[in-house]
């Protein structure tokens, strides 16, 4: 699992919410557990970008603020360029810098009572640098993200999604980071402008050499961008992989389905099969496989081991009736031991 | 027409002036409604009648001539006067120049009350949240005006005791309403990147936070302002606020009940006063509503895009 070449390594990161936490749930009962993210183990290599999919409520925007620092694990260790990282209170500033965000909704990413360039200058400002330096760098990022220099004086009612945007990545690699994570950066845009948007972010990664974090639930739009492809349901990832082999020839029965969700262009193609079932809820998470209630190819064992990672070809999978995956027939073999057993037992 | 482009100034002069908070669009939905500029025009000539009044006026509100006790309306005393001789017109224009002080102190109090209170609740959440929010239902729980009667009682009878009174007991809607926009605000991209780049509590908070939480604030001190000034009467009606001879509406009212009979105008002058002040920020307030308020706007906002 160590890698000499990651720049972000996450070590069996979980992270648990409490819903319900008021003080009337404290005195009469109530409070419940939700686990957002389950014992993600994840490394993302300098200069790739890693897509993380998986339906809304799976916990990637949650893996995301584990990430930039802000939210702290409550288990397992985030580690920046080796170094284990706590959440971004607790990071030098040099650490804070080498991490830059994009959120979702270009609206609510910058603040609508100030100005293009007062938003641009934040973290220059924040790094101590003097005001001449900032307007040099404003004008080159400006440049750098497409916005002509005259948008400086723009106030956000002023602008566009896309153009919003464009502000929101210059602010992200204003102080040249490392990492940029982009938690769902075009989902909220017009489709001509989520070409232009990942034309820039590609742009971007040649010159300024970034690792991209990019979050999304369409994955047409990962398709186009990720060198390498992690799938995660109910918290867990469940593959990951190559973004030409996951795509091509999905593992796990969960990568197929989304893949089978998306509609195809082609006229004569299967129509979208749309996953059947809700996510589970969080706070009562199946047993067994957490995705063995939907799934198509469930078997009565799934509902009872919660399959490790196994290798497909240049792909972790984790699921028990995946194609070759040594480690998990290995673990379905354990498994049909143990129900010989113990033969008696029923759920 | 000189009323139409007395109207075209204000609303000119108020362009400009909101301008600078907000865009163009919420200016022009606030000028298309009629009743926004009338609830404008009540509120900036009561403004106008309490600054300069009591300049241009050469009588004293305070003055007393038997002579003139309990005259009907006439040329020399346009609204009539008391049953001390003194001109009702003077005393309602100082009255206005007092009711808008009370309104304007004991708001501003209780808008930096609450707002501190709720951006403190909202901001750091957990018991510090949990703690404010119990003391503000404890207050809300009560109605307002019996509370500021019972504070009031307590401190004694004078205008100021009242007005502490009105104070004390009316922030806790200013916290409610800062403290759910400051949890709303506190999630959006920009606070987390800000909180990402390291940037402190205080300076997120006067920076991001308090800018845009304050549309929603405006529109309730607006609002308030009515009651305030209805509450500030009441007390002095019953005799726990300004005391006679101070040219206090509500004080006005009381004195002239026991002239009901013979002289109708003591108690409908400063009554009028009252109800048309209340009306004005109402509407105004209103008005203000429909383009501060965070939903509506996003409601523009979807329309136009």
């Amino acid at each position: 699992m160590t890698d000499d070449d990651a720049f972000v390594e996450l070590r069996d990161v979980s992270k648990r919410f409490v819903v319900h936490d008021s003080l009337y749930h404290r005195l009469f009962g109530g409070r419940e557990e939700l686990t957002a993210v389950d014992g993600v183990d994840l490394s993302l290599r300098t200069g790739e970008t890693l897509g993380l999919v998986g339906e809304s409520g799976c916990g990637k925007s949650t893996l995301a603020d584990l990430v930039t620092g802000l939210e702290a694990p409550t288990s397992g260790e985030v580690r920046l360029d080796g170094e284990p990282v706590g959440t971004v209170e607790d990071r030098p500033s040099s650490v804070r810098s080498d991490v830059g965000v994009v959120f979702q909704e270009p609206r609510a990413s910058v603040n609508p009572r100030r100005t293009v360039h007062q938003t641009i200058a934040e973290p220059l400002e924040q790094q101590g640098w003097a005001a001449e330096r900032r307007a040099d760098r404003i004008r080159e990022l400006l440049d750098q993200v497409g916005l002509p220099e005259r948008h400086a004086d723009s106030r956000p009612h002023q602008l566009s999604g896309g153009q919003l945007q464009r502000v929101a990545l210059a602010r992200a690699i204003a102080l040249e980071p490392k990492l940029v994570v982009l938690d769902e950066p075009v989902s909220a845009l017009d489709v001509s402008v989520q070409a232009r948007i990942l034309d820039l972010l590609r742009d971007l990664q040649d010159r300024l050499d970034l690792t991209y974090l990019f979050i999304s639930h369409d994955l047409d739009v990962v398709g186009h961008v990720a060198d390498r492809v992690a799938v995660m349901y109910l918290g867990e990832l469940v593959e990951v992989g190559p973004a030409e082999q996951v795509f091509a020839e999905p593992s796990h029965p969960y990568t197929e389905a989304l893949l089978a969700a998306v509609p195809s262009l082609q006229p004569d193609a299967e129509p979208a099969a749309p996953l059947s079932g809700s996510v589970p809820d969080a706070t009562d998470p199946p047993s067994g496989c957490p995705f063995h209630p939907r799934c198509p190819a469930a078997t009565p064992e799934c509902a009872e081991i919660d399959p490790e990672f196994g290798t497909v070809g240049a792909a972790r999978v984790r699921c028990l009736h995946a194609p070759d995956a040594t480690g998990a027939t290995e673990e379905a073999e354990r498994a049909d031991e143990r129900r010989r057993n113990r033969p008696t037992q029923t759920r | 027409m000189a009323d139409a482009t007395a109207v075209g100034g204000v609303a000119r002069y108020l362009r400009e002036r909101v301008g600078a908070l907000t865009d163009r669009r919420a200016v022009a939905t606030f000028t298309g409604r009629r009743r926004n500029l009338l609830g404008l025009v009540i509120v900036a000539g009561l403004g106008v009648v309490a600054l300069i009044g009591p300049l241009v006026l050469s009588t004293s509100p305070t003055e007393t001539a038997l002579a003139h006790v309990l005259h009907q309306p006439s040329l020399a005393h346009p609204l009539g006067t008391d049953a001390l001789g003194r001109d009702l017109l003077t005393r309602m224009v100082y009255g206005a120049r007092i009711s808008l002080t009370i309104a304007a102190l004991v708001i501003g109090v209780r808008l930096v009350l609450g707002t501190g209170v709720g951006v403190v609740a909202g901001y750091a959440g957990g018991w510090v949240d949990e703690a404010a929010m119990r003391l503000v239902d404890v207050l809300l729980a009560f109605p307002g005006i019996v509370l500021a009667l019972v504070v009031a009682g307590l401190l004694g009878p004078s205008l100021t005791n009242a007005m502490v009174a009105l104070a004390v007991v009316g922030w806790g809607r200013y916290a409610r309403v800062v403290r759910s926009e400051v949890i709303s605000v506190k999630e959006r991209g920009f606070v987390r990147a800000a909180r990402m780049m390291g940037v402190s509590r205080p300076r997120t908070v006067a920076r991001h936070v308090l800018p845009n939480v304050l549309g929603p604030v405006v529109v309730l001190a607006t609002l308030d302002v009515g009651t305030v000034v209805l509450g500030a009467a009441g007390l002095s009606f019953l005799g726990l606020g300004a005391q006679p001879p101070t040219p206090e509406w509500g004080t006005m009212l009381a004195s002239g009940r026991s002239h009901l009979q013979q002289a109708p105008w003591l108690i409908n002058v400063p009554g009028v006063a009252i109800v048309v002040t209340v009306f004005g920020f109402n509407l105004l307030g209103d008005g203000l509503r429909d383009v501060l308020d965070p939903r509506q706007r996003t409601a523009l906002e979807e329309v136009d895009s």
